[in-house]
């Protein structure tokens, strides 16, 4: 990679942290000899925060709220069947769920997540331990091949039990980490994401998704060439406070 | 009954909640697109009560802004599209009515730089965005001003991820020259790694 290709190709993309893979490891090791380079992704990064403050959305008129709040008082929403035939419209919503999830998560990555926190309640034997996640987190590395960054989730109550790596079929590692706390346990896997259905893109790289499915709640967070998958009873809005809190 | 008012207050709130506190963000992209004011409310209006509509169809935890800009997006397409083939069907039938419907549109219209010269946006930023062609600025609203990923920008525009990158890349390099123009013609000297 030379300078211009850099800045043609690449610049803007890194910038806006969304390269991953092969494209941040070749950019990474161009940055790393290139001086001029660095420098234009920190002024591309300076022109991202003149662009977001100037393109910050504007404030709606107060008729138009005003208005819009009226209409939606009037307005019949998708559910106003449900309290006549609730057994019903459950079901049906419950199927649409599960269609939805097929065609828009990573069901494979969910299943394997699931699977995990299934066990990890009968029982959870870690295979590597440490005091504190960073310490357990340079172990599970070592171990597994590749880097893992686990997540350090003290500060919102809950205390990391351990690590388990599995090797499964084709080859597959995931790496189980159980947290528990108070109102529940974490589970967080990680596993890479090649070979994984997931159509949660590249693109969304640290982004954290979440959702609710078979009673449990999860958050996927597509890390590098990692895909992390945290599952737990706790609530949705519970989880948001957890990993703002620990993020 | 008492249950189908207690749910609806309760999905009430869930959407006013997740969704209305997007309503500024809705109406900053309808701006964009309709470039006039009672246009971009009544877009807006529309995409938030089909959003209310179709509430069950929002994941619950994904981004709800993303979701919302992809249902404003859809009924600005399709709406134009109605609009365009109307226009095409009076202009058909030679009918000078057209003419006078049409009028008052573009009298009533704000000009781009109008709009944008009432944000608070620095001026050499200002000009060099009015400069740039719709599709590049689009582009960067939803990922810069909207703060959404390329993904989501893709879903919103409904193009391929690649063709979010190549605007975005595009757009930003004619911001990054006409910024370094700028600051030549105002006597600052670019900096290292500035073009």
């Amino acid at each position: 990679m030379d300078h211009r290709e850099y800045i043609d190709q690449y610049l803007s993309a890194h910038a806006d942290r969304e390269l991953d893979g092969a494209e941040l490891q070749a950019v990474t090791a161009h940055l790393e000899a290139c001086p001029p380079c660095r420098a234009a992704l920190e002024h591309e990064r300076e022109l991202k925060l003149r662009l977001r403050q100037a393109l910050a959305p504007v404030p709606a008129p107060a008729a138009l709220r005003a208005r819009l709040e009226a209409q939606l008082d009037h307005t019949p929403s998708a559910y106003r069947f449900l309290p006549w035939a609730a057994a019903l419209a459950l079901a049906a919503l419950a199927a649409f769920a599960i269609l939805r999830l097929d065609q828009r998560h990573p069901v494979a990555a969910i299943d394997l997540a699931t699977a995990g926190y299934d066990q990890a309640l009968h029982h959870f034997t870690p295979t590597l331990s440490a005091p504190t996640p960073a310490a357990l987190a340079a172990r599970v590395s070592r171990q597994a091949g590749f880097a893992v960054g686990l997540w350090d989730f003290s500060r919102a109550g809950f205390k990391l039990v351990g690590s388990r790596i599995e090797h499964q079929a084709a080859g597959r590692i995931v790496i189980y980490t159980l947290y528990r706390g108070p109102q529940g346990s974490i589970l967080c896997m990680f596993t890479p994401r090649a070979g994984l259905h997931s159509p949660i893109a590249a693109a969304s790289n640290g982004t954290h998704h979440f959702m609710r499915a078979n009673g449990l709640s999860y958050v996927i967070t597509p890390a590098g060439s990692l895909l992390c998958v945290l599952v737990s009873r706790l609530s949705i809005p519970r989880m948001k406070e957890v990993v703002r809190r620990c993020s | 009954m008492a249950g189908s008012k207690a749910y609806r207050a309760d999905l009430r709130g869930e959407f006013s909640r997740e969704a209305l506190p997007h309503l500024d963000a809705l109406y900053g992209a309808a701006l964009h697109l309709t470039r006039n004011r009672d246009e971009a409310q009544d877009l807006c209006q529309e995409a938030m009560l089909r959003a209310y509509r179709s509430f069950d169809q929002f994941a619950a935890g994904t981004n709800c802004r993303a979701w919302l800009l992809t249902i404003l997006y859809n009924v600005f397409r399709n709406g134009y599209r109605r609009h365009q083939r109307e226009h095409l069907a009076l202009a058909q039938e030679g009918l000078a009515r057209a003419a006078q419907r049409q009028e008052p549109l573009s009298a009533a219209s704000d000009s781009p730089e109008q709009l944008l010269a009432e944000s608070r946006m620095e001026p050499e930023v200002r000009a060099a965005l009015e400069r740039l062609p719709q599709e590049f600025r689009g582009a960067l609203m939803l990922v810069d001003g909207q703060e959404l990923s390329y993904q989501e920008a893709a879903q919103v525009l409904a193009v391929p991820v690649g063709t979010v990158r190549s605007r975005l890349s595009r757009a930003r390099g004619l911001m990054r020259q006409a910024l370094a123009e700028f600051a030549l013609q105002h006597g600052f000297k670019p900096r290292p790694g500035q073009e």
